[in-house]
C-alpha cells in the first residue's frame, strides 16, 4: 500500500505526528516525574516470574475472565489484542507516509487479514462497551465523559481502517497478490470508481490523525493503562500477599507511613496511573458492599488525584510535604479504618494494583504519628503491649486452656517435631479453646510429636501490623523469634490463618525462617498418608463437635449421621495464601459429611467475615455488619447447611455472633474444619470438650 | 479505747455503712458518733481541720470513717493532717497490742492483706464491717465546719443529666447488664428493675449497643468499658471473649441464662440456666425482700 | 500553666500477682509494670490542658525503684515535657505520708500551679498520696476530679459526687486526685516513644532531699493470694420463684454481696 503522502503533505505528517506525539509525550514525562517523587522500591526481584506474569497477566489478559466478568472481559481482550496489531499496522502506515518504509510482514496477506479480523472484533467490543456504558450502567460503575470520547476515537479507528482499506484496494493501490481480507473486500465495490483514490487518501488521514489525536490524549485520561500496565504487572509485588511491607531500622526514622506522597513508593504511583476505573475491586469489598466508607477504587484513585492535584508543588520545594493522604478528605480516616485487609480488591483487580498496602501505609501514618487509631483498637494496641494478646487478658492466663490435657511446653519437652503456635484466639476464647483441643486431640491420635510454647507465646503481633502499628509488631514478632530460637524450633503448626501467614511471611523479615504449615494443610497430609483414621460413628458422633455434649438431637443431621457442611474460606488461608484446597479436602474425608459451597463467593471470590485487618477489635456500626451479611449469603445459597465449617479462630467468633444475632442457633452451627475431624476420630475420646 | 466515728448522713438519715462503724466502734470501746455541719457545701480540707482541732482537744485512739468517696477524701486529709496512722477501705478491722490491725484488699482486689498500724489512727472501713445493732444509733454530736476558705471555695452544682441517680458502670459496685437473650429493647425493664433494687449500675453486650436497643456508653467488654464490681449480673449475654475481656474480674458473677452451652455459664460462681423472662421478674420480687430487709 | 503530675508504677491490671514465700510482698519477676491507671488518667487530664493553651509545661515525678523509670519515659512519650525520679534504698517500703513529704520537697522546688495524680494507686489502693501531699503542702486539694478550666485568678474543678460534678475553684495551687474519665488516657505516638527515649531523667536521691520519711506507716503483715476462682454453682431444673430465692439467699449469705 502506498500512502497518499506526497511533496508538502510528508512534512504536514511529520508535523502532525510531532504534535501528537509531543503532546501526549509531554504529560508522560510530567507524570513520570510525579511518579518518581515516590521512595525508590526495589521491584526487579524473581525476573523470571515477572516475565511470566507479564505474558499471562499483560498479554494473556488472565485476570480479566474470571467471574461475573467473563463477557465483558472476553470484549476487553478482544480490544486489547486488536490494539496490539493495530498499533503495528498504525506504526506501518506512519513510518510509510514519512519515509516510505515499511514494517516487515505488514504486506502480507495474513496481516491484512489478521487486522481486518481484528478491527471487526474491536467494532463488536466498542458497541457492546457503549451499550453497556449508556442502558446497562452497574450501580459501581463511574463512567467519564472521557469513556465515550475514547469509545468515539476507537470507533473512527477501526471504520476509518475499513475505509480507506476498501477504498484502497479498490483503487488498485494494494497489491493484491492475496484475497483480500473479508470486510475490505466485501466493501470495495461499494467505493470503486472515480472517487476511490479520494476516499482512500480522506480515510487514511482520518484514520492518521485520529491516532495522532489518541496519542495526545491518551495519556491524560484513565486509558493510559493501555500503556502503564505493562509496567505495573512487570513490577507488581512479588511477596507472599499476606506479607506487608517491612519496614526497616524504625529507630532512625523520622516519619513513619504515608505523611505525604514522597512516603509512597514509585510503584504505588504507578498503581494510580494505571488503575482502568472498572470498579472489580469494589464489587468485591465487604465493607462497601456492607455500607461502609471504604471504596477500594476511591482509595488508589485519591492517590493518584492528590499526586496530580499537589505534584507540582511537592516537586517545586523539596521541603513541602503538601496534604497527608490520610486526610485529604475529612472521611479519610473513616474509610481507611473500615478495611479487613481481606484482599478481595487486590484479587479482583486485572492490572495487579495493590489496594491493601497503600491502606495499611496510611493507617500507619495514622496509627504510629498521630496515635489516631480508633479508641478500641488503640486499646487493643495496649493489651498486646502490655498482656501479649488484643483482649487484656492475664499473659499468665495463656496455657490456662491446657491444664490437665498433658499438652507439653517446649520447655517440658524441647526435641518436640513440632511447635503448636496456639495464638491469643485459642488461648482465651472459650469457643476456640475447643478448636485447640480438637487439635491437640488430632495431632496425639496422628501419632505427632509437638509441643507447645505455654507462658512463652505472646502475640505475634497481626493485629498491630495491620492495624499500622509496625512498632509494636515488631517488638511482638522478635519476641516470638526469641522464644522459638530459644527451642531451635524448626516446624510451627498453627491453627489460625493469621498467625499463619504472620509467621511464615512475615517473621523472615525479621530474619525468623520456619517451616510452618496451617493444621487443615497437615491434617490433609495426615489423612493421605493414612495416620488420622475416622469412623462414621465416632466417639463423640451426632454433631456435638462444637462440644455441645447436650445437642445431640438428630434434627440438625442428615439421616444415617450425614450433615450439609458449607466451607467458609478465611481470607488469610484463601486469598492471602491461597490454600483454598486442603481444607476442602478434609472436608471431604470426613465420614457423614457432604460438602456445600457458599456460591457465588467462595475461593478467590470468599467474602470476609468482618474481623481482619484489626477490625476484630473495632466497633463496626455503620451500615450491615459484614459477618451479618456473610450469614445472609449462607443461607441464600446453602438453607440446608446445618453447618458452616471455617479454619480461623475470627471467622468462627464472626460466625458465632452472626448465627446468633439472626437466631439460627438451632439452624446452623459454626464449627471448625478441626472439630469435624476431631468428632470423628476413630479409637480415642474426644478432648475438644 | 476512744473510738470515734464520722457519719456520713444521706437524706437526713445515717448511712448504712456509719451504722456499721458505729457498731464496729461500739465493738471496740467507747463510741462517740460525730457529723460534719456546715451552712454550705464544706471541702474535705475544711471538714479535716474542723476535726482535727477537736481530735487533739479529744484525743480519741481510733477514728472510723464510712469508706464512701467522700468518707475516703475527708479521711485521707485528716489523718495527713494529724499524721496518725491511716488505713483505707478495710474489711475488717480489730485492736491488737496498741495497733489497728485490719484486712483489706490490695492490687486491684487481686490480694487479700493484713496490714497494721500503731494507734492512733483513722480507718475508713467498707460496707459490711459489722453487724448493725438492733438498739437505735446514737445521736450523733455536731462538728462545726467553717465555711471552706483556705484557698477553695464551692462555685456549684452540675448534676448530670443522662445517667440520672445511676452509679457511673466504670466505678459500680453492682453491674446488671443484659444481652441478646432479652430479646428486644422493649424487655430491658427486666434489666432496669433489677438495677433499681440492687442500685446497680447499667451494662449492655456488644450484640445490644449494635442493635441500638442501648446506647453505647453502657457497652461492657472490649471495645466497652472494662468493669470489676463485686457483683456483675450477666442476663442473656452468651459469654463472647469480646465481653468477658470487659468483667471477668469482677469478683462474683452471676449468669442467667436458657442455653446451658453459653460459656458465660462455665465462668459464672452462680450460673442460673432458665427462662430470663420468668426468672428475672422473680429475682428481683426476692431481692427487694432481701434489701427492705437490710 | 505549669502542671506536675505524680505517678506511681504498678503491676499491669492484666497481671496476675503472685505472693512471695514470706507472704509480705509480690513477686517481682515475670511482672509487666504500668503506670497506676488512675494516674495514666492524671497524666491525659494535664496533657489534654496542654493541647488547649499551648503554653502549658506537664513535667510527671515518681518515688520509686530505677525500673519506675519506664513508668516516666511512657509519660514522657505520651506528651509529658519532663520527668523527675526519685529514688534510694528502701523506696518500695516507703508509707504514704513519707512519699508525701519527699514529693512536697520536689514541689517545692518546681513550684508548680496545679499538681495532680491518680485518686489512688493500684498496688495499695490506699488513696492517700494527694491528700497527704497537699496537706504538706499546706494547699487545698480536690479528689475524683474528672475536669479542670483555668479561670480568672484562679482554676475551676469538677469533682464527680453522686448525681453530678461539684464545681470548685482554687485560687492558687492545689492537688488534684483524678477520676476516670470516658476518654482512655492517649497512646503515645512513635515520634513521641523515640524522643522519649533519648530523653535524660534527672533522678533524685531520696535520703538528700532532707524530707522527714518517719511517721506511721502501714505494716503489711501478711498477703493471701487471690482465692482461686471456685466451679461455679450450677442452678438449674426448678421453679423459676425457687430458683430467684435461693439465688437471693446465696448472694446474701454466701457471696456476701448484698
Amino acid at each position: 500500500m502506498t500512502a497518499p503522502t506526497q511533496g508538502i503533505l510528508v512534512i504536514v505528517l511529520a508535523a502532525a505526528v510531532a504534535l501528537g506525539f509531543g503532546i501526549g509525550g509531554y504529560r508522560v514525562w510530567k507524570l513520570y516525574r510525579y511518579m518518581r517523587l515516590g521512595w525508590d522500591e526495589d521491584r526487579s526481584d524473581r525476573p523470571a516470574t515477572r516475565l511470566r506474569d507479564e505474558l499471562v497477566i499483560y498479554l494473556g489478559q488472565s485476570k480479566l475472565f474470571k467471574r461475573p466478568y467473563l463477557v465483558r472481559g472476553l470484549a476487553h481482550a478482544l480490544i486489547f489484542w486488536g490494539f496490539l496489531v493495530i498499533t503495528l499496522g498504525t506504526v506501518d502506515l506512519l513510518l510509510n507516509g514519512i519515509f516510505g518504509l515499511h514494517v516487515p510482514g505488514t504486506e502480507t496477506g495474513l496481516f491484512a487479514w489478521t487486522i481486518d479480523l481484528f478491527a471487526i472484533a474491536v467494532l463488536a467490543s466498542i458497541a457492546l462497551a457503549a451499550v453497556r456504558r449508556m442502558f446497562f450502567r452497574p450501580p459501581t460503575m463511574h463512567v467519564a465523559p472521557g469513556g465515550y470520547v475514547i469509545l468515539v476515537l476507537i470507533g473512527v479507528l477501526m471504520l476509518s481502517l475499513l475505509v480507506f482499506e476498501s477504498a484502497g484496494i479498490a483503487a488498485e493501490l494494494v497489491k493484491q497478490g492475496f484475497t483480500p481480507p473479508p470486510l475490505a473486500g466485501l466493501f470495495a465495490p461499494a467505493v470503486r470508481g472515480p472517487y476511490a483514490h479520494l476516499v482512500f487518501a480522506g480515510a487514511w488521514w482520518v484514520h492518521v490523525l485520529t491516532v495522532l489525536a489518541f496519542a495526545a490524549y491518551l495519556p491524560h485520561t484513565k486509558h493510559l493503562h493501555i500503556v502503564t500496565t505493562l509496567p505495573n504487572v512487570l513490577f507488581r509485588s512479588q511477596r507472599p500477599r499476606g506479607a506487608l511491607r517491612a519496614m526497616a531500622d524504625l529507630e532512625e526514622q523520622e516519619t513513619f507511613g504515608a505523611a505525604t506522597m514522597r512516603d509512597f513508593s514509585w510503584k504505588q504511583h504507578l498503581d494510580g496511573y494505571t488503575c482502568t476505573e472498572c470498579g472489580r475491586c469494589s464489587d468485591q469489598c465487604p465493607a462497601l458492599a456492607t455500607g461502609k466508607p471504604l471504596d477500594p477504587q476511591k482509595i488508589v484513585l485519591d492517590v493518584r488525584d492528590l499526586l496530580l492535584r499537589e505534584g507540582d508543588l511537592l516537586m517545586r520545594d523539596v521541603h513541602a510535604s503538601g496534604t497527608p493522604p490520610a486526610h485529604q478528605t475529612e472521611t479519610k480516616p473513616e474509610e481507611l479504618w473500615a478495611c479487613t485487609t481481606c484482599a478481595a480488591c487486590v484479587e479482583a483487580c486485572p492490572v495487579t494494583i495493590e489496594h491493601v498496602d497503600k491502606i495499611v501505609d496510611m493507617r500507619r501514618f495514622l496509627a504510629m504519628m498521630e496515635s489516631a487509631a480508633p479508641p478500641e483498637a488503640q486499646r487493643a494496641l495496649t493489651n498486646i503491649e502490655r498482656a501479649g494478646n488484643p483482649w487484656g487478658e492475664s499473659r499468665e492466663a495463656r496455657a490456662d486452656w491446657a491444664d490437665g490435657l498433658e499438652i507439653p511446653t517446649l520447655a517440658e519437652k524441647p526435641d518436640a517435631e513440632y511447635l503448636y503456635f496456639v495464638g491469643c484466639a485459642a488461648s482465651y476464647d472459650r469457643r476456640n479453646q475447643r478448636v485447640a483441643k480438637a487439635l491437640a486431640a488430632i495431632l496425639r491420635s496422628a501419632g505427632l510429636s509437638f509441643a507447645i510454647l505455654g507462658r512463652e507465646e505472646t502475640c505475634n503481633g497481626d493485629p498491630a501490623r495491620r492495624i499500622g502499628n509496625e512498632y509494636l509488631w515488631q517488638i511482638q514478632a522478635q519476641a516470638n523469634i526469641e522464644a522459638f530460637d530459644r527451642y531451635s524450633v524448626r516446624k510451627v503448626i498453627t491453627s489460625c490463618p493469621h498467625c499463619f501467614n504472620t509467621i511464615a511471611n512475615e517473621f523472615p523479615q525479621l530474619g525468623g525462617r520456619y517451616e510452618v504449615v496451617h493444621a487443615l494443610t497437615l491434617v490433609d497430609s495426615l489423612i493421605k498418608e493414612g495416620r488420622i483414621r475416622m469412623a462414621r460413628e465416632g466417639p463423640v458422633d451426632r454433631g456435638n463437635v462444637a462440644g455441645h455434649p447436650e445437642r445431640t438431637t438428630s434434627s440438625l443431621d442428615l439421616a444415617g449421621g450425614r450433615e450439609v457442611v458449607a466451607y467458609h474460606d478465611p481470607c488469610y488461608l484463601g486469598r492471602h495464601n491461597k490454600i483454598y484446597d486442603a481444607p476442602r479436602a478434609v472436608m471431604d474425608a470426613v465420614p457423614g459429611v457432604e460438602r456445600v459451597e457458599i456460591e457465588p463467593h467462595h475461593r478467590e471470590r470468599g467474602f470476609c467475615c468482618g474481623a481482619g485487618g484489626g477490625r476484630m477489635w473495632m466497633e463496626e456500626q455503620v451500615g450491615q455488619r459484614v459477618n451479618h451479611r456473610r450469614i445472609d449469603q449462607l443461607r441464600a445459597a446453602q438453607a440446608d447447611a446445618t453447618k458452616v465449617a471455617s479454619g480461623c479462630p475470627f471467622c468462627l467468633i464472626m460466625l458465632e455472633e452472626g448465627v446468633g444475632a439472626k437466631g439460627l442457633q438451632e439452624q446452623v452451627r459454626p464449627v471448625d474444619v478441626l472439630e469435624l475431624v476431631a468428632s470423628r476420630l476413630e479409637g480415642s475420646a474426644d478432648a475438644s470438650h | 479505747m476512744k473510738v470515734w466515728v464520722i457519719a456520713e448522713l444521706k437524706e437526713g438519715e445515717l448511712r448504712r455503712v456509719s451504722l456499721e462503724a458505729v457498731a464496729k466502734a461500739t465493738e471496740l470501746g467507747d463510741a462517740d458518733v460525730l457529723e460534719l455541719h456546715s451552712d454550705e457545701r464544706a471541702s474535705a480540707l475544711a471538714g479535716a481541720t474542723a476535726l482535727a482541732e477537736r481530735a487533739r482537744a479529744g484525743a480519741p485512739d481510733l477514728i472510723l470513717v464510712g469508706a464512701t468517696p467522700a468518707g475516703r477524701d475527708l479521711a485521707a486529709r485528716l489523718a495527713a493532717k494529724l499524721g496518725w496512722t491511716y488505713l483505707s477501705e478495710c474489711a475488717e478491722l480489730r485492736i491488737e497490742d496498741g495497733q489497728a490491725v485490719a484486712v483489706r484488699s490490695m492490687y486491684a482486689g487481686k490480694v487479700r492483706a493484713t496490714v497494721s498500724g500503731t494507734l492512733p489512727a483513722v480507718v475508713s472501713v467498707r460496707a459490711g464491717i459489722a453487724q448493725v445493732a438492733d438498739a437505735a444509733p446514737p445521736r450523733p454530736g455536731s462538728v462545726q465546719v467553717a465555711p471552706s476558705g483556705e484557698g477553695l471555695e464551692f462555685v456549684r452544682f452540675e448534676e448530670t443529666k443522662t445517667t440520672g441517680t445511676r452509679v457511673p458502670l466504670g466505678e459500680a459496685r453492682v453491674v446488671v447488664s443484659g444481652g441478646r437473650g432479652l430479646k428486644g429493647p422493649e424487655n430491658w425493664k427486666l434489666v432496669q428493675d433489677l438495677a433499681d433494687v440492687l442500685g446497680a449500675a447499667l451494662g449492655a453486650s456488644r450484640a445490644v449497643t449494635d442493635a441500638g436497643w442501648r446506647p453505647n456508653e453502657e457497652q461492657v467488654g472490649q471495645t466497652g468499658k472494662t468493669v470489676t464490681p463485686d457483683l456483675y449480673i450477666a442476663l442473656g449475654i452468651s459469654g463472647a471473649i469480646q465481653h468477658l475481656a470487659g468483667m471477668s474480674s469482677s469478683k462474683v458473677i452471676v449468669a442467667v441464662n436458657k442455653d446451658p452451652d453459653a460459656d458465660l455459664l462455665k465462668i459464672a460462681d452462680y450460673a442460673v440456666v432458665a427462662d430470663l423472662f420468668e426468672f428475672v421478674p422473680a429475682f428481683t420480687e426476692e431481692l427487694r425482700k432481701v434489701v427492705a430487709r437490710d | 500553666m505549669k502542671l506536675l503530675v505524680c505517678v506511681k508504677q504498678v503491676p499491669d491490671s492484666t497481671v496476675r500477682v503472685k505472693v512471695a514465700g514470706d507472704q509480705k510482698a509480690i513477686v517481682p519477676e515475670g511482672v509487666t509494670w504500668a503506670i497506676s491507671p488512675y494516674d495514666e488518667y492524671a497524666i491525659e487530664l494535664a496533657l489534654e490542658h496542654k493541647d488547649a493553651n499551648p503554653g502549658t509545661t506537664v513535667g510527671v515525678i515518681t518515688v520509686g525503684p530505677p525500673r519506675a523509670r519506664d513508668a516516666l519515659r511512657q509519660a514522657l512519650a505520651m506528651g509529658c515535657d519532663d520527668a523527675t525520679l526519685v529514688t534510694g534504698a528502701d523506696v518500695e517500703t516507703l508509707g504514704g505520708l513519707a512519699t508525701a513529704r519527699a514529693l512536697a520537697k520536689v514541689v517545692d522546688e518546681v513550684t508548680p500551679d496545679l499538681v495532680l495524680c491518680g485518686k489512688q494507686a493500684s498496688d495499695d489502693d490506699q488513696g492517700f498520696v494527694g491528700q497527704a501531699l497537699a496537706e504538706t503542702l499546706g494547699w487545698p486539694h480536690v479528689a475524683i476530679v474528672t475536669k479542670f478550666v483555668a479561670s480568672d485568678g484562679g482554676t475551676e474543678i469538677w469533682k464527680e459526687v453522686e448525681g453530678g460534678h461539684e464545681v470548685w475553684k482554687a485560687s492558687g495551687p492545689a492537688v488534684l486526685t483524678v477520676q476516670k474519665s470516658q476518654k482512655d488516657p492517649r497512646y503515645p505516638s512513635l515520634p513521641g516513644i523515640m524522643k522519649a527515649k533519648k530523653k535524660e531523667i534527672p533522678e533524685k536521691d531520696l535520703a538528700s532531699l532532707g524530707a522527714d520519711l518517719g511517721g506511721p506507716s502501714v505494716e503489711i503483715r501478711a498477703m493471701e493470694p487471690p482465692p482461686a476462682r471456685k466451679a461455679g454453682r450450677v442452678m438449674k431444673d426448678g421453679d423459676p420463684k425457687a430458683l430467684a430465692a435461693e439465688l437471693a439467699k446465696l448472694l446474701r449469705d454466701e457471696a456476701r454481696v448484698l
